[in-house]
């Protein structure tokens, strides 16, 4: 059984699934600013409602969308509590050794949470929506002014694109060494820190040793065959914008603007 | 063998950033491993200790962002704090590993190590800080509890790794540190 | 009565659209000392039903009893079945990583109530089984003290297949154990499966190899798309050959020479299976002259 996971990634035909990859990256990181710069309720309010409709037009549903959220509770509290009993305000509600509970830490926490549930929303819209192989094809494109500071990008295309195709093999391996080793006797638990580290040895060597070896055949094979360090262009597909990407993009951006006004 | 080629040192990179997917899978049976053992660490330090900083840095910014597509985990609101910690260790393992030469193998992977983990971590901790807080409350008090938590994850990076390098060195894919008084 | 195997189904991914039925409905007996071959197509279910009778995998329906115990039944003691059944994976060198050959082969014995004095005699002979001597009387041999990484293949083989035999299994599970071996390693395997089996220790095979499973099974076990499709000695799974086509498996080359001689009419006995009595009936042609005629 090898093939490579999916990540959170589901399937469907939406306008959000059918966007170029590249374009509906550019949209999801315009929208994250639009939710880092929101700072008023009218701003909150703009971007929770730009949210809603991406969420609509995806037909993903709500509770796709909010996956992740709910896990959070636990941080969020603690977000609010430090808020509410460091905040530098004139007026304090309640004071006791270095704490000093206020209205305004209240609502400032509220804040940060806010804008880190919708940060998440928008994460879990843009994984839901795109392949796990797409979504690395457009950071690839995304990648691309990086050359002008020396970075080899062809080079690091390269890197990536072997280390996907590396993954069902080695997570097959990984698992077969596991039951190997279980059939062994070996047993990955134990109380004491250093045993703990001690018994998964068995467990992690040979997995290394495995994709190193896998690795090493590669990369000789890739010498033999002439791959040498490249110097060239990145061949990226020139696309042609589509009506709905250039809508998109254009509504994330205007968000975006708006928000920066507020 | 010799020193590694360029291209050699990119497929090995590739292989750690395909393991930052796969062992926390791999793990995903023992019970609590993701905590106890945070497998991901693993790949990163080690692509920066034997293929230098800039392969480390890539494998610490990459290793997490797959996971995360292709696994799901990490949740994609700790992907950037996780970036951060993850690419600090793999460029500061590949520096010190450059830099100190002791003529023990050993000292210089427990140096390397040592300082990529705290590295990482202070460089984590005040990412976090940052982000969440803007300085409204002690940075330091932050920084110090998330180091302190950080103990135990250094003490088992500290064995296993070593573990790792040296089976890699006796298996010859990985060229040795000090050849003469390794044979 | 080591091994009984009844109504067993195992189902990969469920409820998933990639559902696939990996074994629907299989029974089979193994009796104490009997060495079974199991053979089938690539993607039949060979390595599920053996990893489930290890009791690596937990299976859907069905059971499976070592010693007339359900293994997957509550109150079962798994360390009793590491102790009495012992399984080699297809490339299990990739399982090495101590430091020392010694320390791995001594693994399995990590958590055996045993001395010092008895694990080390443990490696020793495990050690000797696959053909490492030792120079002295008591000592280990040489190779016990490399390290296991830094051997060749074929060393690497049989140092972890001594992993395996040092806990004494009394049971033995090789999944595809010819699959890389030059000829002299295939044979060297062989012959250590053939001792083993005089000595009494039940095995199983899983492997393509026809010849070597025709040359030292007691019995064959063909599966096919995850159903037990036939079960009978290599005479009679390989005795038509147009039905061991019809099980989706391949013959040996010793079948098909001693067919393609049987119907020249250059053989008198039809349907044989094993080298040495392919062998034998060769040179009896050749002394009566019947084999004059053609080159």
């Amino acid at each position: 059984m090898s093939f490579l996971p999916a990540g959170s990634y589901r399937e469907g035909d939406s306008v959000l699934h059918k966007m170029d990859p590249f374009c509906k990256l550019l949209s999801a990181f315009l929208l994250l600013a639009a939710v880092i710069l929101s700072n008023t309720f009218p701003g909150y309010g703009l971007a929770a409602g730009g949210l809603l409709a991406v969420i609509l037009v995806s037909r993903l549903g709500l509770g796709t969308a909010l996956s992740g959220v709910k896990r959070m509770r636990f941080f969020f509290c603690l977000i609010l509590l430090m808020n509410m009993a460091f905040y530098e305000t004139e007026q304090i509600w309640w004071k006791w050794w270095i704490f000093r509970f206020s209205g305004d830490g209240l609502v400032q926490g509220m804040q940060v949470v806010l804008r880190v549930a919708m940060a998440m929303v928008l994460g879990n819209l843009l994984v839901s929506a795109t392949s796990p192989l797409e979504l690395v094809g457009a950071m690839e494109s995304l990648m691309y002014p990086l050359k002008f500071i020396g970075v080899p990008i062809r080079d690091v295309a390269m890197i990536l694109g072997v280390a996907i195709q590396f993954i069902p093999a080695f997570s097959e391996e990984a698992e077969m060494i596991r039951r190997a080793q279980t059939a062994r006797g070996a047993r990955f638990e134990s109380r004491r820190l250093t045993e703990k580290a001690k018994s998964i040895v068995p467990l992690v060597v040979p997995i290394f040793l495995a994709a190193f070896r896998r690795a090493d055949e590669l990369a000789i094979a890739m010498e033999a065959r002439g791959y040498r360090r490249t110097k060239g262009k990145l061949g990226r597909r020139r696309r042609r914008l589509s009506p709905a990407d250039a809508i998109g993009l254009l509504l994330c951006g205007l968000l975006c603007a708006a928000e920066a006004v507020l | 063998m010799n020193k590694l080629s360029y291209v050699k040192k990119a497929i090995l990179t590739a292989a750690c950033i395909s393991l930052c997917v796969v062992l926390p899978m791999a793990f995903h049976a023992i019970p609590n491993a993701g905590n106890i053992y945070c497998p991901m660490h693993m790949p990163v330090l080690l692509c920066g200790l034997v293929c230098g900083w800039p392969f480390g840095l890539l494998c610490g910014v990459a290793g997490p962002l797959l996971s995360s597509l292709f696994t799901g985990m990490p949740p994609a609101a700790y992907l950037p704090s996780m970036i951060i910690e993850l690419a600090a260790y793999g460029l500061t393992a590949g520096l010190v590993m450059r830099f100190v030469h002791t003529r023990k193998m050993m000292a210089d992977l427990y140096i390397s190590l040592t300082a990529a983990l705290l590295a990482g971590r202070i460089v984590a901790g005040a990412s976090r800080a940052l982000t969440f807080a803007s300085g409204s409350y002690s940075m330091e008090a932050w920084i110090t509890g998330y180091f302190v938590t950080a103990l135990p994850g250094l003490l088992i990076q500290l064995t296993l790794l070593p573990a790792v390098a040296f089976a890699l060195e006796k298996a010859r894919l990985i060229p040795v540190r000090y050849p003469r008084t390794a044979g | 009565m080591p091994i009984e195997v009844r109504n067993l189904s195992c189902r990969y991914g469920e409820k998933t659209p990639l559902e696939v039925q990996a074994l629907s409905d299989i029974s089979f007996r193994v009796e104490e000392g009997e060495f079974v071959g199991i053979m089938g197509h690539t993607g039949c279910g060979k390595s599920t039903l053996i990893q489930l009778m290890a009791g690596l995998l937990a299976p859907g329906e069905g059971q499976i009893l070592i010693d007339g115990e359900d293994i997957n039944g509550p109150g079962y003691d798994r360390e009793t079945l590491r102790g009495t059944l012992g399984i080699v994976f297809q490339y299990p060198e990739s399982q090495l990583f101590e430091t020392t050959v010694e320390k791995d082969v001594a693994f399995a014995l990590k958590h055996l109530s045993l001395s010092k004095a008895e694990k080390a005699e443990r490696v020793r002979w495990a050690l000797e089984a696959v053909g490492f001597r030792s120079e002295s009387m008591t000592g280990l041999p040489e190779i016990a003290g490399k390290s296991p990484l830094a051997l060749s293949g074929g060393e690497k083989r049989r140092v972890a297949i001594a992993g395996v035999l040092a806990a004494r299994p009394r049971i033995l599970i090789f999944d595809e154990p010819l699959a890389g071996l030059d000829p002299s390693g295939r044979q060297g395997f062989l012959e250590l499966t053939a001792r083993l089996h005089r000595q009494g220790t039940t095995i199983l095979m899983v492997s393509h190899d026809g010849d070597a499973l025709c040359g030292y099974a007691d019995r064959i076990l063909v599966l096919d798309r995850g159903r037990l499709s036939a079960e009978g000695t290599p005479e009679e799974i390989f005795g038509d050959l147009g039905r061991t086509e019809a099980l989706h498996i391949g013959a040996g080359e010793v079948r098909r020479i001693a067919q393609a001689l049987y119907e020249k009419g250059r053989l008198e006995k039809p349907g044989i299976t094993k080298y040495k009595i392919l062998l034998e009936e060769i040179k009896k042609t050749i002394k009566t002259g019947k084999a004059g005629e053609g080159s």
